[in-house]
This record gives C-alpha cells, structure tokens and sequence, in this order.
C-alpha cells in the first residue's frame, strides 16, 4: 500500500469521490479522532454510532464537497448533526462520558511539579469549568466546545454548527459573559476574572 | 484578550479525555461497500436528472435557484432533521377549544401585533400580500406566531380555521421547531439572495424547548421556511411553491 498519508484531504477527497475507497479510509484514519471528541463532547452518548453513521453520510455528500471550504468542519458538521440527533432521541442531557486527567499538568501557573494541593486545586477546578459549560444554554454550550473543547477556529465553528460567524462571535462573548458569573465557578477562577466578569 | 478564563478552558480541554477511540473504518467501509451505489454507475442517469430539475426550476421561477438535497442544512431557528432516527412521539399539542384561530394548533392567549413586536427583540415582519394578521401569539421570547382566517384562494390548514399561519423566529435564540423529514423530500431555494427550504409535503413538526428538547409535536403541511438575515420565517399554508413564494417576498 503506497503511503497517501501526506496526500492533501482534497486529492483523497477526489480519489474517494471516483470511487476510491482506500483514499476514503484514509480520511477515515485521519478524522476519527476529531469526529470522536466532537461526538462525545457535543451529545456524549452514542458517540462511536453518530461517527460511524456520519462517515457513511459523509461519503455519500462527497459529490456536494465542493473543496471550497476545508474537508474537516465539513465532516465535523455532519457528525455534530448526527450527535445532536442522537442526543435529542434520549430527551435528556446525560452526563459526559470524559475523564479529566489529573497529571496534565498545561495548568496557568507554568511553574513545575505542582504540589499534591494544587494538583488537587486544578482538578476541582476543572471539575468545576466542565460542570459550568455543561450548564450553559444549548446554543452557548455548543460553541464554546467547538472553539475551546475542540479548539476550532472561528471559521471552522461557524461551518461545524451552521451558523454565520458574526453569530458565532456574539454567542461566544455572551456565553464567555455566562460563565465569567456562573456562580459554581466563583472562587475558581482567578480574581480578576471572577471580580469583572 | 487572552485572559484567565480562556486560559482555564485551554488549560480545560487539554485535561479532557473523551476515551479510546474506536476503529470505525471496517464498519463504514462494509456498509459503503454492502449495496452498490446506483447512481455512481449511471452518473448519466443523475446528470439528466439534476438537468430536467434544473430546467424545470429556471422555467418555472426564473430568479428562484433551487436544488434538491438529502442532506439539509438547517435554517437558524428551524432544525431539519432527516434522520431515520429521532425523537421517540412526544404530546400532541393540547387543543384548546375556544373560538380562537390558533386554539386547533395549541395556541393561547393572543396578543396584538403591537404588544408582539414591542415584547420580542427581533423585528416581526409582516406580508404586505396578506395585511394585517387575524392573531398574533407570543412564543416565549423566540418567536411570534401569526395567523390569518382561511378565505378564498387561502384554504383551511386542516382541522383548522386558518388559512396562513407565519412563524418569525429569533435566528439567536435556540431553535424553537424542528421538521422530521425522514422520506420528506426538502427542496432547496435561494429567494433574492435567501436561503430558504420548501417542503412539499405533510410532516411531522416539533416544537423544541430551550435545551433542544422537544414538547409538542403536530403535523404540519406544506411549508416555506426562509432565513431573512435578521429572523426566520416559517410560512405554513395550502399554497404552492411558488404561492408561498410570493408571499415570502411582500414580507416587510
């Protein structure tokens, strides 16, 4: 098997769309993992069906990709709606099936080896932020894990929830706003946040 | 401004672990390879198809761009869901029986235009083609409904005595309705410069709560649903395509 892995999404989309399904796998290995933390975090139960059937959806569009926007939040979109459907089928807003880990340690201080105390600290802290988005409104929720769960860009939000980009502008400052004052996060954040939010 | 909180979230998502992810390949690729695909091998096939619709449509309604899509994009405020797979029924919407046009559709407590449009913040534009609406209802703070009495060249949506019924949405707010459209053709349209989706059938309608949560459900008719920039209007009706259509551009 030649290696395609460095092949633009664009020509494997190309190859998959003259009927190539090797070049589709490809974008299947590419992709998965994006498409699994976006089902997770956007619907979080069913995630490995809504990715599943999303592939399968998405390779039957490949003749309405067009390559004028970038593949991936083309895909990402079509897994987030399947997500949605899914979530929306159980009517109810299950806890996230995630895990926060305790040794990252990416934490804001960027000093070494936190002590046991702050490991603890960061941990709740976490806790804390997680539980705060997962309380937002919907729409708010969507696009603040879009742009920071899974550190989207703005553009590519936009196209993954279907939305115009100056909406996914204002719905961010305003959800930022909404958990700036969410009250499980008072003490949690540093001061000069919690204090003018 | 990269402040604390962003920082935080950053800080957030490099902690989150969402598992193992699983190895979908083999499944997508058995089903992309279980049923052939028809329209691969006769690409002639679709090329004709998508020429007749194409000229068809030009014929029909010059400025009207239209193509015929399975997979629809929604509209801010209106959700299309075309999956096999939805919601599990939800209640009828409640009827209330109380002369009013929109008590068959479980509407209740009308209030005037005027008293509308100063309640909500987006502007509730109204077809000059029709004139003013018989009622108008709050909904929540997402959208207005209004209706007008059934007349000549407007008939009754059925079990009702409403001829035209027009949502106006807040395109910020979380969608208020979603269309089951699974074995419901969506069509496509760009009304000077609009997106905008007729369906040209019955079906079923949900109407969301602000979590996405569906509460009621009724069966709709032929619906125009268009994003006019500052709000969504939906427009429910006996009418054409093109009848809905005309009604759509009088909106002001």
């Amino acid at each position: 098997m030649d290696d395609v892995d460095d092949l633009d999404d664009d020509v494997l989309v190309r190859r998959a769309r003259d009927g190539d399904v090797q070049a589709y796998e490809r974008l299947i290995r590419r992709y998965a993992p994006i498409a699994h933390r976006t089902a997770v975090l956007l619907a979080g139960a069913d995630a490995d069906d809504a990715v599943q059937e999303a592939f399968v959806k998405a390779y039957a569009a490949l003749d309405r990709y067009r390559g004028d926007a970038p593949f991936r939040p083309w895909l990402l979109r079509i897994v987030a709606n399947e997500a949605r459907n899914r979530r929306r089928a159980e009517r109810r807003r299950a806890a996230l099936p995630v895990r926060l880990e305790a040794n990252e340690t990416a934490s804001s201080s960027g000093v070494a080896a936190p002590s046991p105390e702050e490991e603890a600290i960061s941990a709740e802290r976490r806790t804390a932020l997680l539980g705060a988005i997962q309380a937002l409104p919907e729409r708010d929720r969507r696009v603040v894990t879009c742009r920071y769960l899974l550190e989207l860009s703005e553009i590519e939000t936009a196209t993954v929830l279907a939305l115009p980009r100056g909406t996914v502008k204002s719905r961010l400052s305003r959800a930022l706003a909404r958990l700036r004052s969410a009250p499980a996060l008072a003490g949690y954040l540093p001061e000069e946040v919690a204090d003018r939010g | 401004m990269a402040d604390a909180l962003e920082q935080a979230l950053r800080d957030l998502s490099a902690a989150i672990d969402t598992g193992p992810v699983p190895d979908v390949a083999p499944a997508v690729l058995s089903r992309l390879r279980e049923p052939p695909r028809v329209e691969r091998r006769r690409p002639w096939l679709r090329i004709a198809i998508a020429a007749v619709v194409l000229a068809l449509a030009a014929a029909l309604v010059p400025d009207v761009r239209t193509a015929v899509a399975d997979f629809v994009r929604d509209i801010p405020g209106v959700v299309f869901n075309t999956s096999e797979k939805h919601a599990p029924p939800v209640p009828s919407v409640p009827r209330h029986v109380d002369g009013s046009l929109g008590g068959p559709l479980g509407l209740a407590h009308p209030v005037t235009l005027e008293a509308a449009r100063s309640a909500v913040s987006f502007p509730v534009v109204v077809p000059q083609s029709l004139g003013p609406p018989d009622e108008v209802y709050l909904r929540g703070d997402r959208a207005v409904t209004m209706l007008w009495r059934a007349r000549s060249g407007f008939p009754a949506l059925t079990g009702t005595q409403v001829g035209v019924m027009i949502d106006v949405l807040d395109p910020e707010s979380a969608p208020l309705l979603e269309k089951l459209l699974y074995g419901v053709a969506a069509e496509r349209l760009v009304i000077d410069g609009h997106e905008a989706r007729w369906i040209a059938a019955r079906h079923p309608l949900l109407v969301l709560d602000a979590n996405g949560i569906p509460v009621e459900q009724r069966e709709a008719a032929q619906t125009l649903v268009i994003d006019a920039g500052r709000v969504t209007v939906r427009i429910e009706s006996d009418l054409s395509r093109d009848g809905a259509v005309g009604v759509a551009r009088s909106l002001h």
